[in-house]
């Protein structure tokens, strides 16, 4: 049995806060003092990483994800060796090379081509293989004669060209990216791409922290997600990524409104043009809207089912918006006979339902749904402006049902997007309101977001209740 | 650097100074002597005389201090010629302020290297303290320019230079590596240092001789690690008496601070990284 070639158990690491990156004399004349008063006083720590494990066999390659601040660069400085664990530990096998912030390596000074040989002898290379490889670099890179200038009259994008070819051609047992594929235009990110498949192709080994997450789904065997220093899911790309595109975005975050005060202040954020009485007034209007939905709940089994859903995922709450409209509820559902589904086949026709009131009785609001796949692409969207409006009768709530026809979607995770428009065009958007799987087995990389081929009938329908 | 079959534990565990030491001697010496190169290359980039301004600096000093203490002064050399005599004091201390001054914030100013790679910290005092190298080697054949235009004698005990040279390079280290290990959280102390070496300079016999210091001043000289480096410069380069024996009490204390100071910065190295 071969050794995994990195192993990480249960590592985590913590900064200490409350002195930023440096300290002052009077600062550390202060803590000390402090400390001898109030020994209580101690510093404090910030887990970049917490009891993070897992192994890296040989020829694989990991992908690590996770929103800003997860801990992803942190994870890759400490398998690089730059940072130390403050608990757990690594166990590297091999040689290490490390592409950690991908430019900032470079001497401004000296001319491309001394850095080469700089940031090659860096790396660990002797001059003879530095020398061996330097006509591959410089022609992957795309420099040509500038390759004797110095860096600091460089472009960034030619800085960037440069720094790639140079770390692609090292080729170490393990090799860490972080976000080197962000860099460069199109045509060079898809050369970086190719650089990346041909590692895949040689069994060499690779961590990469992107965001770009259709790299890591297609260059990886296994991907990490990282969540405020945690592994909250580790596996195959595609499942990981089902787990990430679930994590709540920071438009995503709406406090549920639970209180006089915390209304009062949600109020304040939500509308800032509206004036002081108006907002009064639709603060009643909401409380009496709120206990409207209670009522109805207990008499619905549909919207219970739908209340479950949103007690599981908070989040997925919508706020009103421009203070004009209330949501009352967003749910997705197939109905088969006459049971209620929240789990779907792909041979089911599914429907996002969402009940919603408008606050003024003269306002108007245009609703556009977007369904996008686990990779972020936008599949299809309907939209409110090219049906007719409902009667103006009857009470101010509606209903609007989009039916997305069954035999379509392919087995994966799919999200609910939703653009407000309102009478003055102004935009709102509500990224992942909702998500919702479709089961059954995806064919990874022959899959595919649709069943081909399809029609689609006449998908969405608005009705004033 | 990297073999394949190279195993690496990375863990919270304070590194040993023997094995830090022993490590960078088998494996980074060649990296070392790169990093010095390029940064001397860098030194020199954008300039027009290059490697003149090694010679043009430590000569317009000793210009300067020569017309200061000979014509405006007249010190009392003891035989030997000012300009000589100056000029063995300054090829010590630019070389031991040369290194504090570098060497002593190297952590700071490699920063953009070490947030990317793995090395054993002291490479960067180490590969530092050799940049001033090649100005006191430069200096050193000035100075034996000089001596030959002057026609004073050459000394067997010039065979000990090296030696000299070594001593002087741990005392400077003593003073970087307790700068760095200390500064990598609190900056103020080599903004401290750099203030003291203005002092040092002066009370440290480098222009004049030790026997412009004023009776009962005497235990000044011999706590003062780098009066008694410079006094060994004298002797090698120019002959005259031994330095007296009290000068070990400097040369000790200025020793102990060297190899405490590897310590203090093998200890804090793996904080550097967090904090830079």
């Amino acid at each position: 049995m071969k050794k995994p070639l990195v192993q990480v158990e249960q590592l985590s690491k913590s900064f200490i806060l409350n002195d930023k990156n440096r300290m002052y004399l009077k600062d550390f004349i202060k803590t000390k003092w402090n400390n001898i008063w109030h020994p209580k006083v101690e510093e404090e720590q910030f887990f970049a990483l917490k009891n993070v494990s897992f192994e890296l066999e040989a020829g694989q390659s990991i992908g690590i994800m996770g929103p800003n601040g997860a801990g992803k660069s942190t994870l890759l400085k400490l398998l690089a060796g730059v940072l130390q664990p403050s608990e757990g530990r690594i166990i590297t096998r091999g040689s290490v090379a490390s592409v950690l912030d991908i430019t900032s390596g470079f001497h401004q000074e000296l001319s491309g081509r001394e850095n080469v040989y700089y940031n090659g002898r860096l790396l660990g290379l002797s001059k003879e293989e530095i020398s061996q490889r330097f006509p591959s670099i410089l022609a992957f890179s795309e420099i040509g004669d500038f390759i004797d200038t110095p860096v600091k009259y460089y472009s960034s994008g030619m800085l960037l060209r440069l720094a790639f070819s140079l770390i692609s051609s090292f080729e170490q047992n393990i090799m860490l990216f972080d976000e080197v594929l962000a860099v460069g235009d199109a045509s060079f990110q898809q050369k970086c791409m190719q650089k990346l498949f041909d590692m895949r192709n040689r069994k060499r080994s690779f961590i990469i922290v992107s965001h770009n997450l259709r790299d890591i789904a297609m260059l990886c065997d296994k991907a990490i997600l990282l969540e405020k220093g945690e592994v909250k899911a580790f596996g195959k790309p595609m499942e990981v990524l089902g787990a990430y595109q679930r994590i709540p975005t920071s438009t995503h975050v709406i406090p549920s409104i639970k209180n006089e005060e915390e209304k009062e202040e949600a109020l304040n954020q939500e509308s800032t043009v509206e004036p002081q009485e108006e907002k009064q007034v639709q603060e009643i209007e909401k409380e009496e809207d709120a206990k409207e939905v209670i009522v109805q709940e207990e008499e619905n089994p549909l919207e219970k089912k739908a209340e479950d859903l949103t007690e599981k995922n908070p989040t997925n709450e919508i706020p009103e918006f421009d203070a004009k409209a209330h949501f009352n509820m967003v749910q997705i559902l197939c109905k088969k006979g006459d049971r209620v589904q929240d789990q779907f086949q792909w041979e089911d026709e599914i429907t996002v339902e969402m009940h919603y009131q408008l606050l003024q009785q003269e306002s108007h609001i245009d609703i556009g749904l977007v369904l996008s796949d686990v990779l972020g692409t936008r599949l299809f969207a309907v939209h409110t402006f090219a049906i007719p409006s409902p009667q103006k009768t009857g009470k101010n709530q509606f209903q609007l049902q989009w039916k997305i026809p069954s035999k379509i979607l392919s087995p994966g995770i799919f999200f609910v997007e939703m653009i407000l428009v309102d009478a003055n065009q102004n935009i709102k958007l509500f990224p992942k309101i909702k998500d919702f799987q479709i089961e059954g087995q995806l064919v990874e990389f022959a899959g595919g977001n649709y069943h081909l081929p399809f029609k689609i009938p006449q998908v969405i329908n608005l009705k004033r209740l | 650097m990297h073999t394949t079959d190279q195993v690496n534990i990375f863990e919270n565990k304070k590194p040993k100074l023997q094995q830090e030491l022993g490590q960078i001697i088998r494996v980074y010496p060649a990296l070392i002597w790169n990093l010095a190169i390029r940064e001397l290359k860098v030194k020199y980039a954008q300039t027009i005389l290059g490697f003149f301004w090694s010679i043009i600096r430590p000569l317009s000093f000793l210009a300067i201090y020569t017309f200061f203490f000979t014509i405006m002064l007249d010190v009392d050399t003891e035989g030997m010629p000012y300009a000589l005599a100056a000029l063995a004091g300054i090829i010590g201390w630019y070389y031991f302020s040369d290194i504090v001054t570098t060497a002593g914030q190297s952590l700071i100013m490699d920063a953009h290297i070490i947030k990317k790679h793995a090395f054993p910290k002291l490479i960067f005092p180490f590969y530092r303290s050799l940049i001033g190298l090649l100005e006191l080697l430069i200096s050193l054949v000035i100075f034996f320019g000089i001596q030959l235009f002057l026609g004073h004698p050459f000394h067997i005990y010039v065979v000990l230079l090296p030696l000299v040279i070594l001593l002087n390079m741990m005392i400077g280290l003593a003073v970087a590596l307790w700068t760095s290990a200390l500064s990598i959280r609190v900056r103020d102390v080599f903004h401290l240092v750099r203030t003291f070496l203005n002092f040092g300079m002066w009370l440290t016999p480098v222009f004049y001789l030790p026997n412009l210091i004023p009776d009962g001043f005497e235990y000044l000289l011999y706590l003062n690690p780098m009066a008694g480096v410079i006094a060994l410069y004298r002797w090698v380069l120019l002959g005259g008496s031994f330095p007296e024996w009290q000068y070990v009490i400097g040369l000790s204390i200025g020793l102990f601070f060297f190899i405490s100071g590897l310590k203090a910065f093998v200890n804090s190295q793996d904080k550097a990284a967090d904090f830079l």
